[in-house]
């Protein structure tokens, strides 16, 4: 036949792909070998930091490998009397790990030697890993190894904690079901403000929590920061901002009565205001048991409420319960 | 050029997009294809040209096409043969205008237009450059050499004129028919399922808009976008997603019953829904496309196909792509995919007349030039049936479309790459298109964007869409800042052909139509390739019934090379024998590959 072409048949190329990875495996066992070898004797030659990196370049999870070669880098470091020639060496194998990490950005191996790396150093550059930070979050914004390593550079370059703010701020503008990023606010607020968080602070937060429930109330996320929040506005007492909540949240109850979330975060928020239980609560009207004109006070609203989510929700009825015996 | 083999499985008279893809489907089923085209370029309506040849390509299209003379070739007749001339259709072009907006620079050309053969130069020699195409024609660059570098507009430049955008002429590829592809098309599947994806690469767009009250509005789309839309107040966003999750359900739910949507127009609807006017708006116009007065249904399908193309990539990218080099090279891409599989491409070769057997059902043969080729099927666009063919049954659309050159982006979202818009227009559901791509795109030099806007013929091109670059552009002075600029620009009307009805049992399909010939549309105004796909796919059916559309494409590597793989299979003597000679005619027609030499 003309022009007709010669296609490998699956099996054909099965076998190919296991002869490749048999050859493969055979080099890895080889150098393998020869280094744990290498090690057993003590040999702390810098050469064979190369065979180490073209092995972890591959597998970042090999931490004998990594440990092998901390003892060389260490015996290294050792021999150096110039800040400049440590920092050569550390800057190295900070190149390294960020190879490493783009092709395996959830080795806790690999996090961990770059933390060690820089703790060597003498003049570390906190401000270029949290570059690194930056861009690894952006690949994946739930990375907790890169979240942790984060929290360590902030801690030990002792970055601002208001540019951290934004940056989480960022991030949830983002996407807004990260629940990295809110917890790391939860975590920040505190610090930067021991006493109470400042009124207008509060009200930031609260148009960027209300913007997220209410553009999905189903996104456990920023209920559980808005449960943050409550706690911080209770504290500082701030009773007018605590009632444009409540009504905030009965808007969106009133527009979404089915949904758990919202239902859920009005109760809490009607126990923790325990005046609203009597007061507030007169206006309201109960969808699907109401009648016309029939009204109950808070205390109704609530048990009435936590008999909808245990039915809605049977396997945290009794945490429901327990809201009830607030009332 | 050698002579052409004498007999065809099937023939294929054009090079535009579905004749390309129907091609390429034929030659993965091992039929033998030939494909001709009266151009020296490829893609006929959904041709891409660098800026000169597109002026040139565009002039000419003013002219009617030289007649060609009659040549005797009865003597190539069997008995009981008779011949059938072509249908000659008028230019699928017209009302081309051309204004070139930079100030101070108002040469208008007056060098009478030719034919299009002659004074038009194929794309793919491209390594000629601007400097010789441009030199018969007005503004020329003759003796000026061209600077390959990128470089931006010489804004500070007092005389900066129309010869200096002329300069990077071959940087440009302007599309005739410019499209996006959604995230989650059909056809961006049969790039990838059939591995045509491998010549391809895409851009997702960065930017959705509409225009209201005299500005660029972005469209807010995304769950992210809508949750810090500032123009909305907490209570409109959980309005406006509880609308578009309505919408993504009824497409789950394979979007059952139209009936039960009320109100029906979807004005109506909207009116129940109390959403901001903007937001409003904004749905009708760039989610929905369509006007208040489309049905409720009609605007739920589209808005629901919207939605589920956005975030494909990531949580908040926009449904399109774009793609890289431009629409014009996707009839390549199919046509290459003929040729490597054995198909023959030949251009700048028309077909005269058509040779029917006594009987007039079936056409048995094709003339070129003074030869004879057989061919058991041919596909041939609309407009070269000859007129007895068609009965009725047919719809011409014209399409206003406008291809300019600015200077700054019109997106608000920076930086700009890519952006779609579509404005409103009352009574045509197609409204009016833009999309604008940067330098990202390749489609044009680093400091210059491209714009394409389309719309619905109403009067000429012109006069339909120069009114809406008004609104978002100023003409070019090099003294004005922080505006968008238009530099130059062509407005053209497209006309397409197609038959109204397309059923699989004929029973509407012009009855006169010899029963193996299959006729194909021109570009229509829609925004995607759905159309297309779908004509080429249930075209292709009906040629060859039962046979797999588009298969993959095998890997390199899945390739047995002659000679170099010996060891891993042995392949059958009397196959390795008749496949040994290369073939000569299709690689020496692939079309031309020259993007990747000469970026």
């Amino acid at each position: 036949m003309h022009g007709r072409l010669k296609v490998r048949s699956p099996e054909e190329q099965q076998e190919l792909v296991r002869k490749e990875k048999e050859k493969k495996l055979h080099s890895f066992q080889k150098a393998w070998g020869h280094l744990v070898d290498q090690r057993a004797k003590g040999n702390l030659s810098s050469e064979l930091l190369v065979p180490t990196e073209s092995l972890l370049t591959n597998v970042s999870d090999l931490y004998s490998l990594w440990n092998y070669r901390r003892e060389i880098l260490l015996n290294d470091l050792a021999s150096c009397d110039e800040d400049g020639k440590k920092d050569a060496i550390c800057h190295y194998e900070l190149c390294f790990t960020e190879s490493c990490l783009l092709r395996d950005p959830k080795s806790y191996s690999t996090w961990h030697h770059r933390r060690w790396t820089l703790l060597q150093m003498v003049h570390p550059d906190w401000q270029k890993e949290l570059g690194l930070c930056d861009q690894a979050l952006r690949m994946d914004e739930r990375n907790f190894h890169c979240w942790g390593y984060r929290r360590f550079v902030v801690e030990k370059g002792s970055v601002p904690l208001d540019s951290e703010l934004a940056f989480s701020t960022k991030l949830i503008k983002e996407n807004f079901s990260n629940y990295s990023s809110w917890h790391y606010r939860t975590t920040l607020l505190p610090l930067l403000f021991p006493q109470a968080i400042p009124e207008a602070q509060i009200q930031e937060e609260l148009k960027l929590v209300l913007n997220a429930v209410f553009t999905d109330p189903n996104d456990q996320s920023a209920w559980f920061y808005s449960q943050f929040l409550v706690d911080q506005i209770r504290k500082a007492d701030y009773t007018e901002v605590m009632r444009k909540l409540v009504e905030n949240v009965k808007e969106l109850w009133e527009e979404e009565p089915e949904n758990a979330w919202v239902l859920h975060a009005y109760v809490k928020l009607l126990l923790t205001n325990r005046d609203l239980l009597d007061t507030v609560g007169k206006e309201f009207i109960m969808d699907g048991i109401k009648m016309d004109g029939i009204k109950m006070d808070g205390k109704e609203f609530v048990s009435i409420a936590v008999g909808k989510l245990s039915a809605q929700d049977p396997l945290r009825s009794g945490y429901y319960h327990s809201l009830k015996s607030q009332i | 050029m050698e002579d052409l083999p004498t007999e065809f499985d099937l023939v294929v008279l054009g090079t535009g997009l579905p004749e390309s893809i129907i091609a390429a489907a034929a030659s993965r089923v091992d039929k033998a294809v030939l494909q001709l085209d009266s151009n020296a370029f490829y893609g006929r309506d959904w041709a891409g040209f660098r800026l000169q040849d597109l002026r040139d390509f565009l002039r000419s299209c003013e002219v009617p096409a030289a007649d060609v003379d009659a040549r005797d070739v009865s003597h190539l007749l069997q008995a009981g043969e008779c011949l059938v001339t072509l249908g000659r259709p008028t230019n699928s072009i017209s009302n081309v205008e051309e204004v070139i907006y930079i100030k101070d620079d108002v040469v208008e050309t007056d060098i009478a237009p030719q034919p299009r053969q002659e004074r038009y130069r194929r794309r793919s020699e491209r390594h000629t450059s601007g400097s010789s195409t441009g030199s018969s024609t007005g503004p020329s660059p003759v003796n000026t050499p061209v600077d390959d570098e990128a470089f931006p507009l010489p804004v500070g430049r007092k005389q900066f004129t129309f010869d200096d955008v002329l300069l990077q002429s071959r940087k440009f590829s302007l599309d005739l028919a410019p499209k996006l592809f959604w995230t989650t098309d059909a056809f961006v599947n049969l790039l990838k399922t059939s591995n045509i994806s491998r010549y391809t690469s895409f851009r997702l767009v960065h930017s959705v808009a509409t225009f209201l009250d005299g500005r660029i509005v972005e469209v807010p789309f995304s769950r992210s976008a809508i949750s810090n839309h500032t123009d909305l107040s907490a209570l409109d966003k959980r309005k406006v997603m509880k609308f578009m999750q309505a919408c993504m359900e009824r497409a789950a739910n394979g979007d059952a019953n139209a009936a039960d949507l009320t109100p029906a127009r979807f004005g109506d609807y909207l009116d129940t829904l109390k959403i901001p006017i903007l937001t409003r708006r904004s749905i009708v116009n760039a989610i929905a496309m369509c006007t208040e007065d489309t049905s409720t249904a009609k605007a739920f399908t589209r808005i629901s196909r919207f939605l589920l193309a956005c975030g494909y990539y990531d949580k908040s990218s926009s449904p399109f792509l774009f793609s890289i080099f431009g629409c014009g090279e996707y009839p390549q891409y199919f046509a290459r995919i003929s040729a490597v599989f054995g198909g023959i491409q030949c251009l700048n070769r028309g077909v005269e007349v058509f040779v029917l057997d006594s009987t007039k059902s079936q056409v048995v043969a094709v003339i070129t030039g003074a030869s004879r080729i057989a061919c058991k099927r041919l596909v041939i666009p609309v407009e070269y049936a000859p007129v007895e063919w068609l009965g009725g049954g047919l719809t011409e659309r014209n399409i206003s479309r406008a291809i300019l050159i600015t200077d700054t982006s019109i997106f608000p979202k920076r930086p700009s790459d890519v952006g779609f818009m579509r404005f409103a227009k009352d009574g045509d559901e197609l409204g009016v298109m833009l999309i604008e791509a940067s330098y990202v795109t390749e489609i044009c030099p680093n400091g210059y964007f491209v714009v394409y806007l389309w719309t619905t013929a109403v009067t000429t091109a012109r006069a339909d869409l120069e009114p809406y670059v008004m609104k978002l552009f100023e003409p070019y002075r090099a003294d004005r800042t922080g505006v968008a600029k238009v530099l130059w620009a062509s407005f053209f009307n497209h006309k397409s052909i197609r038959l109204a009805t397309r059923d699989a049992d004929q029973s509407n399909r012009p009855t006169q139509l010899p029963a193996n010939v299959k006729l194909v549309s021109g570009p229509s105004g829609s925004l995607d390739y759905e159309d297309v796909l779908k004509e080429s796919e249930e075209l292709f059916a009906m040629l060859y019934p039962g046979e797999v559309f588009l298969p993959r494409v095998p890997d390199p590597e899945e390739i047995i090379m002659d000679g170099c793989d010996g060891s891993t299979v042995a392949a059958s003597p009397e196959e390795e024998a008749a496949t040994a000679p290369s073939q000569p005619e299709a690689s020496a027609l692939i079309p031309a590959n020259d993007e990747e030499g000469d970026e």
